[in-house]
């Protein structure tokens, strides 16, 4: 069980930021939470360049929460990117978005990601799927 | 389109027996002005065809050969387009029957005109003449059948690029509504949640309807969303268990079983090919319908059983619901169109079309019997697995 690992939150829409937030909070997850608003931003958080080198003021996530539709790099592009990097190997990733699309599934599932969620459309629905979240992928799963 | 070589086209293949008669047949079509192709024997003059050529002149002393089939065959086998015209140079008189042995021997398969010896110059040249207009209208409508096709196919490209051009525009115009509408639902529950005790009755009840309305745009947008996919997604058909299927769809949600409604599967059903995705969608969304739209006060009763139909099977939904007026049958599968009033039946007005939509993608059919009052079955028909 890992309740100090950091969740990285890569998300452009700030009502979405407010929801998760709020939905973590509700649910009981004490861990603390990075947000970065597009993939260039994430891969240089996962890298620790620029700013983010300071590992303690940010530090390398347990799990991250993805958006697919982003500025500058796609959700997509950012799994390419983490997953060809050794240390992002067993990152837990799991796409947080709106597409239903069958493309971007396959696609997401291709580059790696360890689940696909879609973005419920109320707040009490969200709490269910954090809780969901932090059962199976705070609580019980095993990463190393 | 292929480049054509009109010279060729324009030229008649002769196949006239050596000597003096040959020579003279070739003097006078050039004399005449027309480009002659002189042809060693039969097989030269079925390859020379091949090629393309205004017509054959042939005598009939080259005929008497095995390898006559060869031409016919190749004459059965011309294009629609095409029907190269035959001259066959004949030794008349009475003594021999060379005609009409020429005429026997090509049948109907040709287009055929015998000129008997001995002729006039004019007679040949006249012949050829006719059978070189001829031709050239044959050509003139083959020029114009590759025109077609050509236009048909850009045509049909571009239909295609725009059709999926509008596909994806719906799409994304959908999709981005969803994020604002998100962000309204959600503000608004959680306003409902976190500020009731601040809110009067009215100022709740308002509040209640803006979630209320964004609540069912949030329905319609999703099942636009859902009614693009399936027009646009990639479907793979397989044999389907019905019964396994109708028991997920059903052991899912709680508003198709009891004491919300009954469904009865009358089984064993026939296992169906078509797309499992699809499939679910399909039921799901025929189900949600029949337990909506029923009496109020009335549970809804659904039977659900299958029946061969030829090569086909036929999966019908019967159900004790307010059911629909002969007029309207065709009408309910059409986008947003809804048969009641106002608020009295909650609903988008896309569930059918969605059904519709899947069904014609797995190559089915389907359809609705119904007597106002006494419930409706729908059905729908797909290869048998």
């Amino acid at each position: 069980m890992d309740t100090e690992g950091t969740i990285l939150l890569v998300e452009d829409n700030e009502d979405d930021v407010f929801f998760m937030q709020r939905a973590i909070k509700s649910v009981g997850i004490s861990n603390p939470l990075q947000v970065v608003q597009d993939g260039q931003t994430a891969i240089d958080y996962l890298n620790g360049s620029g700013e983010f080198a300071d590992r303690d003021k940010f530090p390398f996530p347990c799990l991250v929460l993805l958006d697919l539709k982003l500025p500058r790099k796609t959700g997509h592009e950012v799994l390419a990117a983490l997953r060809a990097q050794k240390e992002c190997a067993a990152l837990v990733v799991i796409a947080l978005t709106t597409s239903r699309e069958a493309k971007d599934i396959a696609q997401a599932y291709q580059l790696g990601v360890n689940a696909y969620l879609v973005k419920p459309t109320s707040p009490t629905q969200l709490m269910e799927m954090m809780t969901a979240v932090r059962n199976f992928w705070i609580t019980y799963n095993i990463v190393e | 389109m292929k480049s054509r070589n009109v010279a060729i086209e324009e030229s008649i293949l002769v196949l006239a027996p050596t000597g003096a008669d040959g020579a003279n047949v070739r003097t006078l079509l050039a004399n005449a002005g027309f480009e002659a192709r002189p042809c060693r024997d039969l097989d030269d003059v079925c390859a020379q065809l091949a090629d393309g050529a205004g017509a054959l002149l042939l005598a009939e002393e080259a005929l008497r050969v095995p390898r006559l089939g060869a031409l016919i065959d190749q004459l059965q086998k011309q294009p629609s387009w095409s029907d190269v015209p035959l001259i066959v140079i004949t030794t008349g008189g009475d003594t021999t029957n060379a005609s009409v042995r020429a005429y026997t021997a090509f049948g109907p398969s040709a287009n055929l005109t015998l000129v008997e010896r001995p002729f006039r110059a004019i007679t040949l040249i006249s012949t050829m003449r006719t059978a070189l207009r001829s031709r050239r209208r044959q050509y003139e409508v083959r020029d114009l059948l590759d025109q077609l096709e050509e236009k048909v196919r850009e045509r049909t490209t571009r239909l295609e690029q725009t059709v999926s051009e509008l596909e994806a525009f719906s799409y994304s115009v959908s999709h981005d509504l969803r994020a604002p509408l998100r962000a309204m639902r959600g503000y608004s529950e959680i306003l409902l949640q976190e500020y009731a005790p601040k809110l009067d009755q009215t100022g709740a009840d308002y509040l209640k309807r803006i979630l209320a309305a964004s609540e069912r745009l949030d329905r319609l947008v999703q099942d636009i969303l859902r009614y693009s996919r399936c027009a646009r997604e990639k479907i793979e058909c397989g044999p389907v268990n019905l019964e396994n299927l109708i028991g997920e769809v059903v052991g899912e949600y709680p508003a198709f079983h009891p004491p919300n409604a009954e469904v009865v599967v009358a089984g064993p059903l026939l296992p169906v090919w078509g797309h499992s995705p699809s499939l679910t969608q399909v039921i799901s969304n025929l189900l949600s319908n029949a337990v909506k739209f029923v009496r109020p006060g009335r549970a809804p009763k659904i039977k659900i059983w299958t029946e061969p139909a030829g090569s086909r099977v036929r999966v019908l939904f019967n159900d004790n619901g307010i059911g629909i007026a002969p007029e309207n049958f065709e009408k309910i599968f059409r986008m947003f169109e809804r048969l009641t009033p106002g608020n009295q039946y909650d609903g988008t007005g896309i569930g059918l079309a969605i059904v519709a939509k899947a069904i014609e993608r797995m190559g089915g059919t389907l359809g609705v019997d119904s007597v106002v009052g006494r419930g409706s079955t729908f059905w729908f028909e797909l290869p048998a697995a």
